[in-house]
């Protein structure tokens, strides 16, 4: 029961973190590992998270799903800091633990892209598509970002444009759909 | 985002010296001031300050030529926010690469509204303000 609060009180500032508007949720939710490895890899200026992921995964009293979001966000942070051997890593561990969740391929479909291996990134966003509708805007993102670097232009606009129906706010995917749209039809 | 201070506001009339004028129409009395003790208050009342805030953003389209050559960058922009929020007077301060964001830089912030700085109730214009516009082509990752 109480790993399951867990779980919740992780999703809850997951919400409260998409959302600029709302204020941090860290201080009503106490603070662990966790939570830290979570917090950690949204600005990973360094690798002073590692240690929090390392610590909550080590103590082994994570759901299936906190422990996969966990290395998935140990990941990140590796990524971030270059690392992107380590990062994959994690990611698979992530992907092999909770499958069914879009984050993970997420995140390493961006490992794959910045290791160029562009076919298995958009495989990965593709898998978070099929997993989630809730981020669809920024797994299409992704994809129409990897397509650009596979000369699919077509397809990615068609990501893009897709994704802007999905999030019409998205001034990111906006700017980009716009430089399509200044030269017409692509070939 | 503003690159100059708020002007200080003006102060509201010298409450202190008001209740002293009153003090000396009544001689046989306490004065006002001694009542109200306002020698020791610490009176900072303000009029009320609002600064810049975006109200309307564009975001810069990202040239599609630098999408393919994979180029990113930034662009610094000053410019000044009219009375009415609208921006005018727009130029580049720096840009790296050169002139490849420019153009779509200026595009957008002209089209942007500022809700104004006011002083006491007054928008004023603000010049010199800058705006740093990053472009890049990190795909978003999923905490």
């Amino acid at each position: 029961m109480r790993l399951e609060l867990r779980t919740s009180l992780l999703l809850t500032l997951a919400l409260f973190a998409a959302d600029p508007a709302q204020p941090a949720a860290s201080t009503s939710l106490g603070s662990t590992d966790a939570l830290r490895c979570y917090q950690e890899s949204m600005f990973p200026f360094s690798n002073q998270g590692i240690d929090f992921c390392n610590n909550a995964i080590s103590h082994g009293d994570l759901t299936r799903r906190d422990l996969a979001a966990t290395y998935s966000n140990r990941g990140i942070i590796h990524a971030k800091n270059g690392k992107f051997e380590k990062a994959l890593e994690d990611h698979d561990r992530a992907v092999r633990l909770k499958p069914d969740m879009p984050q993970v391929h997420i995140n390493r479909g961006n490992a794959l892209y910045h290791t160029h291996e562009y076919e298995h990134a958009l495989t990965e966003f593709d898998k978070a598509i099929a997993t989630d509708a809730g981020l669809l805007p920024t797994s299409l993102f992704n994809k129409a970002l990897t397509l650009i670097k596979l000369h699919r232009i077509q397809e990615a606009r068609s990501a893009l444009e897709t994704a802007l129906e999905a999030d019409p706010e998205s001034r990111r995917i906006k700017g980009i759909l716009d430089g399509f749209d200044s030269l017409g039809e692509p070939s | 985002m503003p690159s100059e201070p708020p002007p200080t506001p003006r102060g509201l009339p010298n409450l202190t010296r008001i209740l002293t004028t009153t003090e000396s129409l009544l001689p046989n009395r306490v004065s006002l001031a001694d009542m109200l003790d306002t020698e020791k208050m610490q009176l900072e009342i303000m009029p009320p300050v609002k600064d810049l805030a975006p109200l309307f953003v564009v975001q810069p389209t990202y040239p599609f030529a630098a999408v393919m050559k994979e180029i990113e960058g930034y662009v610094l922009v000053q410019f000044t926010v009219r009375q009415n929020g609208t921006v005018a007077n727009a130029i580049i301060l720096d840009s790296e690469p050169r002139s490849i964001f420019d153009d779509a830089a200026l595009g957008a912030i002209r089209k942007f509204k500022f809700l104004p700085r006011e002083v006491g109730g007054d928008p004023m214009t603000v010049a010199a303000v800058q705006l740093r516009f990053a472009f890049t082509l990190e795909p978003a990752y999923a905490p």
